[in-house]
């Protein structure tokens, strides 16, 4: 009986020890995204200034005529959109996102142009 | 050399984009550019960010590449493998020019199909060189989008 109870105890741990480890071997399996949905949620044509722009996405990909026009690499995943490096060609690139902004730093015309196809 | 190509596997190469390459530049795209009214900021709305840019930001360059099919003979021998064939290639090259205000004064899309010879030994391995520099007009070298403070 006290042997039969042992028996049982350790079968238990056995298949503690399993779940556990099949728990770690699938959350290994699972990504956590790195998109996020609202991440372009603050741009408003008229409203949002070049200070929001770098507060929001930091250091442009790219700027042209003297800084008037911002250009921001994107990634996309299930979670949203994600911020892209500067880098040789467009791997893993999905859209590209063009602002415009006036003499007093506030956007006048944006678009997020994409790229690639998804 | 029959022989030799009689006796490797023949590899179908897919059709499809270079994964470095851009998907969005079509045949059509330069008949919504017009002189002396699209400005440069137009062509970065429509197009987004170009492949390579000229000093003072003067031109744009978008490039795509796309591999039409191709196929690759690769023979296994002594634990190791050799291979060699050809791939069709697409590439396109759209040079945008712009005068001092921004306005756009000239549009040169080219579209150029080429065969590529592909040969590789063991890890090591080559392709033959592009028929079109995608990033850049001929006779010149292409500049990366500016990346420093601002001006």
């Amino acid at each position: 009986m006290c042997w039969f109870g042992e028996q049982q105890s350790r079968l238990s741990v056995e298949r503690l020890f399993t779940a556990l480890f099949l728990a770690v071997l699938l959350g290994a399996c699972a990504t956590t995204p790195l998109g996020r949905s609202d991440l372009l949620g603050f741009i408003r044509d008229g409203q949002t200034t070049r200070e929001e722009t770098y507060l929001h996405l930091g250091e442009p990909t790219a700027f042209y005529e003297g800084g008037r026009i911002m250009s921001f690499r994107l990634g996309e995943d299930g979670g949203g959109y994600f911020l892209l490096a500067k880098a040789p060609g467009f791997s893993g690139v999905r859209s590209s996102l063009i602002l415009v902004f006036d003499e007093g730093g506030v956007l006048k015309r944006h678009a997020l142009v994409q790229v690639k196809a998804p | 050399m029959l022989a030799l190509v009689l006796s490797a596997c023949p590899v179908p190469l897919p059709s499809g984009y270079s994964g470095a390459s851009r998907e969005n530049l079509d045949i059509g795209v330069s008949k919504q550019l017009k002189k002396g009214v699209t400005t440069r900021a137009d062509v970065l709305l429509l197009l987004g960010e170009p492949d390579g840019i000229g000093p003072d930001d003067a031109w744009f360059a978008y490039g795509s590449v796309y591999g039409r099919g191709g196929v690759v003979f690769v023979l296994f021998a002594g634990g190791g493998a050799a291979g060699a064939g050809g791939e069709k290639m697409e590439y396109r090259r759209l040079v945008i020019s712009f005068d001092p205000q921004g306005l756009m004064t000239d549009a040169d899309f080219v579209d150029r199909e080429c065969w590529e010879g592909i040969v590789g030994l063991g890890s090591g391995g080559g392709r033959s060189p592009p028929c079109l520099k995608i990033d850049a007009p001929n006779g010149t070298d292409a500049a990366a989008p500016e990346t420093h403070e601002l001006r």
